[in-house]
């Protein structure tokens, strides 16, 4: 029995050891690599991390989700009321679901104010809490 | 009969913010949006209810009582955005100043 339990552990041993011995110094080298180069990236201001196409392909997603949306027309030059025929509750209710979709919350004159899929994108674009 | 006047943009904005005002209220109360979607079409039936009604004085009846009634039910704590006014993170890690410090002080001249 003890020379069972001794033969496993001795086998289990160096397993269990060398395991976190390579992972660890990995992880630790991988983390303020990215730390700094996020760093260098906030410190000389580039654009938020969310590309133009990343944030097309959302918000149209988000449409899509609409029963009233005729996915054939979306397209991301369309116009609520004009082109997708949603009506002014409809729109807000599309605010509502792209601030769901991004975690912001638009205030109201600025929410009044998308009345386009273009408008959505850009005003997410130019929110830097938007991811 | 005539085809009455369209609205103006001004009630449509009202009616908007209100809308508004109605679902983000019952978003402070559910978080789950499953939950708040069920009550959000509720609230949208509400609207639609009145969708045909023109008469000036019967619209003010009808916002007076739709603005009580939210004041009844608002959310005595509601949501704010994190980074946000008076959200938990605002104004949090302010980037520090980039300009050199001068010590006007022991410069002298002043």
């Amino acid at each position: 029995m003890s020379f069972l339990r001794l033969a496993a552990r001795s086998v289990a041993r160096p397993q269990v050891a060398s395991a976190p011995r390579v992972v660890l110094p990995r992880a630790a080298a991988a983390l303020p690599q990215s730390r700094g180069r996020v760093l260098q990236y906030a410190a000389y201001s580039a654009a938020a991390g969310l590309s133009k196409s990343d944030i097309t392909a959302r918000v149209l997603d988000v449409l899509k989700g609409f029963e009233k949306v005729d996915p054939s027309k979306l397209t991301e030059t369309s116009r609520f009321s004009e082109d997708l025929g949603l009506d002014s509750l409809d729109a807000v209710e599309v605010v509502m679901a792209v601030e769901e979709e991004f975690a912001i919350e638009i205030p109201d004159e600025e929410a009044d104010e998308i009345k386009t899929v273009q408008q959505a994108i850009e005003y997410i674009a130019k929110t830097p809490e938007a991811h | 009969m005539s085809a009455p006047a369209a609205f103006s943009s001004a009630h449509r904005r009202y009616v908007q913010s209100l809308y508004r005002r109605y679902l983000n209220n019952e978003l402070d109360w559910v978080m789950n949006r499953d939950i708040w979607r069920g009550r959000a079409i509720a609230i949208r039936a509400e609207f639609e209810r009145n969708r045909n009604v023109h008469d000036p004085r019967e619209l003010a009846a009808i916002f007076t009582k739709a603005e009580a009634d939210l004041a009844a039910r608002q959310h005595p704590d509601p949501y704010r955005p994190t980074s946000a006014p008076d959200g938990t993170k605002w104004e949090r890690n302010i980037p520090p100043p980039v300009e050199p410090i001068v010590d006007h002080e022991a410069e002298g001249h002043h």
